[in-house]
């Protein structure tokens, strides 16, 4: 009699995801209001699992904070607010939920951490050791952990509580300036949905990716890092306004800032080659074998013993991404470009045998971006070549929705210059 | 209009609506030009409202006349005078068949929309969808069945279309070789269900269901057959009824069947397929309270197969397995309460499972994410290390039942041994007398077969 009840959560969820999930969220925050605190500052000596031996102490929070503003170039001019964003994607009805989160720490979800650096971050006492160090962080700053939820294009502010009041209004610009980046990201991803129509308005979009998220019958709620083909890593002025279609991973360096030895760089190489080449591997298997490496299509998939899924009712355990999450995506090597000269490079390739081998052994392509101008030099059989580019003009439009509105496969460069004419349809299909 | 005519038009909608559904439906497929993925969708969404819409309307209809039996003749479609055959579709709308008929609606509607968004892209996307009426429509049919005849079609089109589905991704073997074995069991127990309906057929001259458990609407009928007859026929049934439900022995299929996508299983090994068998001994009751021995057949296969299943479904280690036994272990009761001689509470515990394990298989893939939660919210990990059930058992015992359950209670090793095997052994028997005393009689190898090379493959398959 009482799983008769169970009928009405089958209708609504099934045939009104979107609104069951919002009242599922409103009852959820009636009930019980999420109120945790994390464990940061440890007071033994030691690590370990036991009371008071979990978290850091003061001197490696300052060491995590500094190493990380320090690598991404925000040592000075700091903005009034920061926000730090970790990321992950929230889906249901889906056992590969952590193969859209975040890759380098095996499919976790960084809210938790964005939330611990903000604090470490706003901590005076951490802020002095760092001034001790060098880096000297205004008062008036404050840091604001995030979390990014990558799948319906959410942004959720972590201890709003202890936001001073000074900051409120920052906040207010911050957000709205957010809000709009989530409408245009949203819009630009739903090009890709075949199931979403290509004549959407943003605040459509933003509410089609946040229906897909709750959908217990989405098999795509996301497409993750599929198409992903570049990753550069310099300073984001040498690629703004460069349409890039979302398929490069964008890391801030400054070569300005760095010692000769390239001791930033180095350790930046270090966590975004083995990540991004990961990531991009990933793809590049499971889709060019997708039943060897890749898991296959999900539709019949069985977890089974809490760890893996088989195919149907009994089969191996499947590894890799399955079909549904690299369909679209192109096979291909990652193409790493490093805004550095190639000397630099090759030196970091000696030092470091991890890098080196994967690039040695054309795990990933290589470049430079010479810091001071336009050359380009390729990594070719163990030195790095001066690269002719074959076109010289890029197609100028006015902004990234003209170029992309109406197509759903891959799109080449383009210069994105507001107020600039709209471009011709021909010249559109995808650079290889 | 009167009610007549209204109840007329209604009943034929019910059932036109998942007709044309498949006639659509497979002759589009036909075409070089096969409808899209959402005139496909369209197409189902509007036939399954449609005949939902019309079993309401009777409902309400019967509800407001006090109707409680409305009986519906579609006409002889085959008829042999010789033998005083005919096979007569008949639907009747009654205390059983009308909630039945609307939970089919609604599910196979729901779960319908659910595959549209769930197979988006998939090359089988007509395929699946083509199955889905074929049981929709098989489904329907058997839910109102009138007469032996009916019914069988219906369960027929069910059996053909869970058996296509299992095997919905035949590029691999797994799939296909456990679509067989579901098949086998089928036709095991199609052919206890003719044996069954020939035998009633000979016992009272008729199929229908309402000449042979003489007057009075379900569940008051009574059937004109003496108790011999009854506990023979229904013994018949019963193994039929096992079969399509999954009951021991022939549990083995449940299991292997959740090869298909989702929304297969779960409508099928979750809701309808696996509960059939209870609404045959349902719709046969008359026959079951002439017969204390079969009642107590009944209840025995139902108590066995539960707690067999209780047994197994605890040492799963797969989440659509764990769900296909707690499936069985529930249509396992409702087999005893419907052994037990109760009408209503195994049709309303009917209802009430095949809704929630519908949403349990169709949110089987969010395990991970519901262990995850929980735990979050404990703020640990869960308990492991809480006494596990059974330990008034001995361990020997426990032990004993833990092998069992982890294989299967040894059913599909058994089946196959005891009656695969001798099966096929006699046939095999037969075919080497055969040959024997052709040779014999013809003096040289008789069998032009022998002398063929199987066909060696060509073309792509090489």
């Amino acid at each position: 009699m009482l799983g008769s009840l169970a009928s009405f959560p089958l209708l609504m969820r099934i045939l009104l995801p979107r609104r069951t999930a919002r009242l599922r969220h409103l009852l959820g925050r009636m009930v019980t209001p999420p109120l945790t605190q994390l464990q940061l500052l440890r007071t033994q000596a030691d690590p370990g699992p036991g009371k008071g031996q979990l978290g850091y102490t003061r001197a490696e929070m300052a060491d995590i904070v500094g190493g990380v503003l320090r690598a991404i170039g925000l040592t000075e001019r700091f903005a009034p607010l920061v926000v730090i964003a970790g990321h992950g994607s929230s889906s249901l009805n889906n056992p590969h939920e952590a193969a859209y989160d975040c890759g380098a720490c095996g499919g976790a979800r960084g809210g938790p951490n964005a939330r611990a650096f903000a604090q470490m971050a706003n901590d005076p006492r951490v802020r002095r050791l760092l001034a001790d160090g060098g880096l000297t962080i205004p008062d008036e700053v404050y840091f604001l952990g995030a979390f990014h939820n990558t799948c319906d294009d959410g942004v959720a502010y972590l201890d709003l509580d202890r936001l001073p009041a000074s900051h409120r209004e920052d906040f207010e610009r911050a957000r709205l300036g957010l809000d709009e980046a989530r409408r245009r990201n949203a819009h630009e991803r739903c090009r890709r949905f075949r199931s979403a129509g290509l004549n959407l308005t943003s605040d459509e979009a933003l509410r089609h990716v946040e229906g897909r998220g709750e959908d217990l019958s989405q098999t795509r709620p996301e497409y993750g890092h599929s198409t992903n083909a570049a990753c550069v890593v310099g300073r984001r002025a040498r690629t703004r306004g460069l349409f890039l279609d979302r398929r490069a991973f964008l890391t801030s360096y400054d070569p300005a800032r760095d010692d000769a030895g390239a001791t930033t760089l180095t350790g930046l190489l270090r966590a975004v080659v083995p990540v991004c080449a990961g990531i991009n591997l990933e793809y590049y298997f499971s889709s060019a074998d997708p039943l060897g490496y890749g898991c296959g299509t999900k539709l019949p998939h069985n977890i089974a013993s809490l760890l893996g899924v088989m195919d149907g009712a009994a089969s191996d355990l499947r590894t890799g991404l399955n079909w549904q999450m690299v369909e679209i995506h192109e096979p291909m090597r990652l193409l790493l470009v490093v805004e550095t000269s190639p000397g630099v490079l090759s030196a970091i390739l000696e030092r470091e045998e991890g890098i080196g081998r994967l690039v040695r052994n054309a795990w990933l392509q290589l470049a430079t971006l010479d810091p001071a101008g336009p050359a380009v030099h390729v990594y070719r059989d163990g030195r790095f070549e001066p690269y002719e580019p074959k076109a010289r003009e890029l197609p100028v439009v006015s902004s990234s929705r003209a170029w992309y509105r109406g197509w759903r496969d891959h799109l080449a460069f383009a210069s994105v210059a507001p107020g600039d004419g709209s471009p011709t349809r021909g010249s559109r299909g995808a650079h290889r | 209009m009167n009610i007549d005519t209204l109840f007329t038009v209604m009943g034929i909608c019910v059932v036109a609506a998942p007709t044309l559904l498949l006639a659509v439906l497979g002759l589009t497929s036909l075409l070089p030009r096969p409808l899209s993925e959402v005139a496909m969708a369209r197409w189902t969404a509007g036939c399954v409202v449609a005949g939902l819409l019309a079993s309401l309307t009777i409902l309400a209809a019967m509800l407001l006349t006090g109707s409680r039996y409305v009986p519906l003749g579609l006409g002889d479609w085959v008829t042999i005078p010789r033998e005083h055959f005919h096979f007569h579709l008949k639907l009747v709308f009654d205390r059983l068949s009308v909630p039945f008929a609307v939970l089919t609606f609604v599910l196979t509607g729901t779960v319908g929309s659910f595959a549209r968004r769930y197979l988006h892209r998939e090359p089988g996307y007509g395929r699946f969808f083509l199955s889905f009426a074929i049981f929709l429509l098989g489904m329907t049919v058997a839910s109102l069945a009138g007469t032996i005849e009916t019914l069988f079609l219906g369960w027929e089109l069910v059996g053909l279309a869970s058996a296509l589905l299992v095997a919905f991704f035949h590029e691999r073997a797994a799939p296909v070789l456990n679509a067989q074995r579901v098949w086998s069991v089928y036709r095991l127990s199609d052919a206890a269900f003719l044996l069954a309906a020939v035998a009633l057929h000979h016992a009272t001259g008729a199929g229908d269901f309402a000449g042979l458990m003489g007057t009075g609407p379900w569940p008051e009928g009574h059937a004109a057959l003496t108790s011999g007859q009854a506990l023979g026929v229904g013994l018949l049934l019963l193994v039929a009824a096992a079969g399509k439900s999954a009951l021991i022995p022939f549990s083995g299929w449940l299991p292997r069947a959740m090869e298909g996508p989702t929304p297969s299983s779960a409508v099928f090994y979750g809701a309808f397929s696996v509960h059939l068998g209870a609404f045959l001994l349902l719709r046969v009751s008359p026959i079951l309270e002439l017969s204390a021995w079969l009642c107590a057949a009944v209840v025995a296969l139902g108590l066995a197969s539960a707690a067999f299943a209780s047994v197994a479904g605890r040492v799963q280690t797969d989440v659509k397995g764990a769900l296909a036994f707690a499936s069985l272990t529930q249509v396992g009761i409702i087999t005893a309460e419907i052994g037990l001689g109760l009408r209503y509470i195994p049709l309303i515990h009917i209802i009430g499972h095949a809704c929630l394990r519908t949403l349990q298989l169709l949110r089987a893939p969010s395990l991970l994410r519901d262990y995850r939660m929980l735990e979050n919210a404990v703020g640990g990990h869960l308990n492991h290390e809480a006494p596990a059930p059974g330990t008034w058992f001995p361990d020997r015992t426990r032990r004993g039942l833990y092998r069992a359950g982890l294989h299967r209670g040894h059913l599909d090793e058994a089946l196959d041994r005891f009656v695969v095997r001798p099966f096929v052994g006699v046939f095999r028997w037969c075919d080497r007398m055969e040959r024997a005393w052709t040779d014999f009689l013809s003096g040289a190898a008789s069998r032009e077969s022998d002398r063929v090379a199987p066909v060696a493959p060509g073309g792509e398959e090489a």
